[in-house]
């Protein structure tokens, strides 16, 4: 995997959003202005934990091996790096769909995998700029509502944009938005309410 | 019946939109009410947070197979949605419906979008306008001055037209100044005699019977709300035929529970309250509460909507070129057909919300790789949108009924929904999608994409009729003030009551009808009618 880029150390706070120095302050202004009990810290920690895929490789299941190959490829020339920016395979969204494909409908596993044992078999890795354009031009056709009803069209523009989103919902590419609130991806999650 | 544990005067189903309306009503003016709703009491403090997208399980795709009816649904807000295999229903393996559920204390409105209409003489007396379906037994007239003490309830803010297929409101007046490619729409738009307005909306982020309607009704001590408490039943005395109570169930363990009652206010939402009612059958209503007439389920309507009808491009504002006041904001555009002239294909109207500033879908860019990303750079920011929200006729057909092979985890005999689109729905998005690019077009915007395309019924989330008022018994469930023909101290306040709808979001109207029906049950209640 030569072209991820380089980790950072992920880091998040467990229990509160607010940064631990800012917590830790704020609860000093609490305990001066009003009378005691203080809470111990020890009772409150605010453990530093580390986000669990930036230490393990994901494990595939659902690609067989040429599959995923093929997948790899094709995420390179759908959705390159460009500039600091990372692409497609950069953020691991390959790998992402490895996982989310096991987990969906039938159809949809059914046309992924023959899209790429499709892209496979016409020896995809290995072909020119020219060649694998032919094979991509279901993309260039114009937008319609409706999915194409031809299963190789569909399959190409689900994969695109499966791509796309896993790309751009990604840690690394929220790291090149220099922490913007939008481009990071910021918003209100709904904890398990029972 | 069992011995009477809470003193209330009025017993209420649901803290929606009309069940918080009934109780913020009822409780000020010092009627002692106690409101059961389904779903839990959530502490938006401790049940929310901040989270990156990245850090959630499924990279902000949802987990597969989650909602296979609530588009809406995010992985962020997933939780907050009912969980659809415990909640199960039917349709027809080819006409799906997409009912779309919270269940929780504020219901529903804990989460829409705010957008706040009335309806006009138009829908309240649709019939005597094209002949087609039935008139309200209301008219704009008779709602008018309850509309006008919501809409500062819930701060809506908006412009005053005097046009009168969009009623005046009373607003806060928004006064901001379009951007240079609103204005450019709107002149397009006038030039095809297409009246269009700012976005009437309720302000502040929330707007909801939890933050509204809930917290005065309490502060008068006369309201209980308990939550968990999903009712399954409302039970009727034998010999008079009225309500006298309610069983229901607790939510997390499935105990049993009743309650008498005096007077009801049922706000359980369109479609449950109809359920609840279905499941009420006793000797005296064997087809269910208040449905000698048989129409209990039937008529049910929502409105069609064409999401991104026509998504266009500001020539001026490509590569990220706009200039200063160019693009942002947009608007509405007032229902324009069938007022006057007679459309060939399609009875009614439709209406649109345009939007403008964003960027395309990755999908609507048919490229990829360095020439996807050119595009998508190109128009990044200069797009202007429009969606089609458009009127569905009320058809007898389309309805409801109890299916009696399914029930929810609680053991609650479920719905079937059949509910059709037909031509009518089909031709006014069609005019809607020609009619868009025409104006966008006129505008100076280059087109993008634009289709025609109705999202399932259900998907708009506006299911209203299925116990609707009218002034005949025989054809209607409700009087012209939300009170059973058959069982007088019942009262169905939720947008099952409707007889139209128009295009119009529907909860201002909600709102307003409940507000008007409180009242009335008050005064019927010092009269000693109730
Ligand atoms: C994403 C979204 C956006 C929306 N945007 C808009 C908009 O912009 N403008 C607009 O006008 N409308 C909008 N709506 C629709 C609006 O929310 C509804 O019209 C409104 O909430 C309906 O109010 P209600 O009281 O009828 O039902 P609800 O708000 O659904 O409340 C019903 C309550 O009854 C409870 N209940 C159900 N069954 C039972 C039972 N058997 N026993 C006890 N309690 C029960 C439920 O738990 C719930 O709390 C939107 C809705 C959504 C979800």
């Amino acid at each position: 995997m030569s072209e991820r880029i380089p980790r950072r150390r992920w880091i998040k706070t467990v229990s509160t959003s607010i940064p631990v120095a800012a917590a830790a302050a704020a609860q000093q202004t609490v305990i001066q202005a009003q009378s005691p009990p203080p809470v111990p810290p020890a009772e409150r920690p605010n453990l530093e934990v580390t986000v669990l895929d930036t230490v393990g490789d994901p494990i595939l299941h659902f690609f067989s091996k040429d599959q995923f190959a093929t997948l790899r490829r094709l995420a390179d020339i759908l959705l390159p790096a460009d500039g600091a920016m990372p692409g497609a395979v950069a953020t691991e969204a390959p790998e992402f769909l490895d996982f989310y494909l096991a987990q969906s409908a039938a159809d949809r596993q059914t046309r992924y995998k023959a899209g790429l044992d499709r892209l496979s078999g016409a020896g995809f890795a290995n072909l020119d700029a020219a060649r694998s354009a032919s094979l991509l031009s279901p993309l260039l056709t114009a937008w319609t509502y409706h999915p194409p009803t031809d299963e190789y069209a569909r399959f190409l523009r689900e994969v695109k944009e499966d791509l796309f989103r896993a790309m751009v919902n990604s840690r690394q590419f929220a790291e090149t938005q220099g922490g913007r609130r939008g481009g990071a991806g910021m918003n209100t999650y709904w904890h398990v309410l029972d | 019946m069992a011995s009477m544990k809470s003193d209330h005067d009025v017993l209420i189903i649901g803290s929606g939109a009309s069940g918080g309306m009934a109780a913020y009503m009822l409780a000020k003016a010092g009627v002692k009410v106690l409101m059961l709703d389904a779903g839990p009491s959530v502490d938006w403090d401790k049940k929310r947070s901040m989270k990156a997208v990245w850090d959630l399980p499924y990279r902000g795709f949802n987990q597969p197979g989650r909602f296979p009816h609530v588009t809406q649904a995010s992985e962020f807000d997933a939780n907050m949605w009912i969980e659809e295999e415990k909640h199960p229903y039917s349709h027809p393996d080819d006409d799906p419906y997409y009912w779309v559920r919270i269940r929780m204390i504020g219901g529903k409105m804990n989460r829409w979008g705010r957008a706040s209409w009335r309806l006009s003489n138009y829908e309240f007396k649709a019939k005597d306008h094209d002949g087609f379906g039935d008139n309200w037994p209301i008219s704009l007239e008779d709602i008018a001055p309850f509309y006008k003490r919501v809409e500062p309830l819930f701060r809506v803010s908006g412009r005053n037209e005097g046009i009168p297929q969009l009623p005046d409101g009373n607003l806060i007046m928004d006064e901001s100044r379009d951007s240079l490619c609103v204005q450019r729409f709107i002149d397009s738009a006038k030039k095809l005699g297409v009246p269009t307005t700012k976005a009437r909306r309720a302000t502040g982020t929330l707007a909801s019977s939890l933050n509204l309607l809930l917290p005065d009704a309490l502060a008068t001590g006369n309201l209980k709300i308990v939550p968990d408490a999903i009712v399954r039943e409302i039970t009727t005395d034998p010999n008079t035929g009225l309500a006298n109570g309610v069983h229901f169930v607790d939510r997390r363990n499935r105990r049993e529970y009743n309650i008498p009652a005096k007077i009801i206010v049922l706000g359980a939402s369109t479609l449950e309250s109809t359920r609840l009612l279905l499941n009420s059958k006793s000797p005296r209503h064997p087809n269910g509460l208040g449905n000698s007439s048989g129409v209990l389920g039937h008529y049910l309507f929502d409105q069609i909507y064409v999401k991104n009808t026509v998504t266009a491009v500001v020539p001026e504002a490509k590569a990220g070129k706009a200039p200063r006041g160019l693009m942002g904001g947009g608007g509405y555009i007032v229902r324009f057909r069938n007022l006057k002239e007679k459309q060939a294909k399609f009875l009614r109207g439709y209406t649109y919300d345009f939007y403008s500033g964003h960027g395309p879908q990755p999908g609507q860019i048919s490229a990829y790789g360095a020439e996807f990303y050119r595009q998508f750079r190109d128009i990044n920011g200069a797009c202007f949108g429009m969606t089609t929200m458009g009127e569905v006729l009320a058809r007898k057909e389309n309805h409801v009924r109890i299916n009696p092979k399914l029930q929810d985890a609680w053991g609650i005999p479920a719905l079937h929904i059949e509910h059709r689109y037909t031509d009518n729905e089909f031709n006014m998005a069609e005019d809607a999608m020609n009619m868009g690019m025409e104006m966008a077009k006129g505008a100076g915007f280059e087109i993008l994409t634009a289709h025609k395309e109705v999202v399932p019924p259900g998907e708009s989330i506006h299911e209203l009729g299925t116990c609707r008022m009218g002034e005949n018994p025989k054809t209607s469930v409700l009087n012209k003030w939300n009170q059973a023909h058959d069982v007088k101290n019942l009262f169905v306040v939720d947008g099952s009551s409707f007889v139209t709808g128009g295009a119009q979001n529907p909860t201002l109207t909600i709102l307003s009808l409940t507000m008007r029906a409180s009242e009335y049950m008050m005064d019927q209640k010092k009269k000693g009618n109730l």
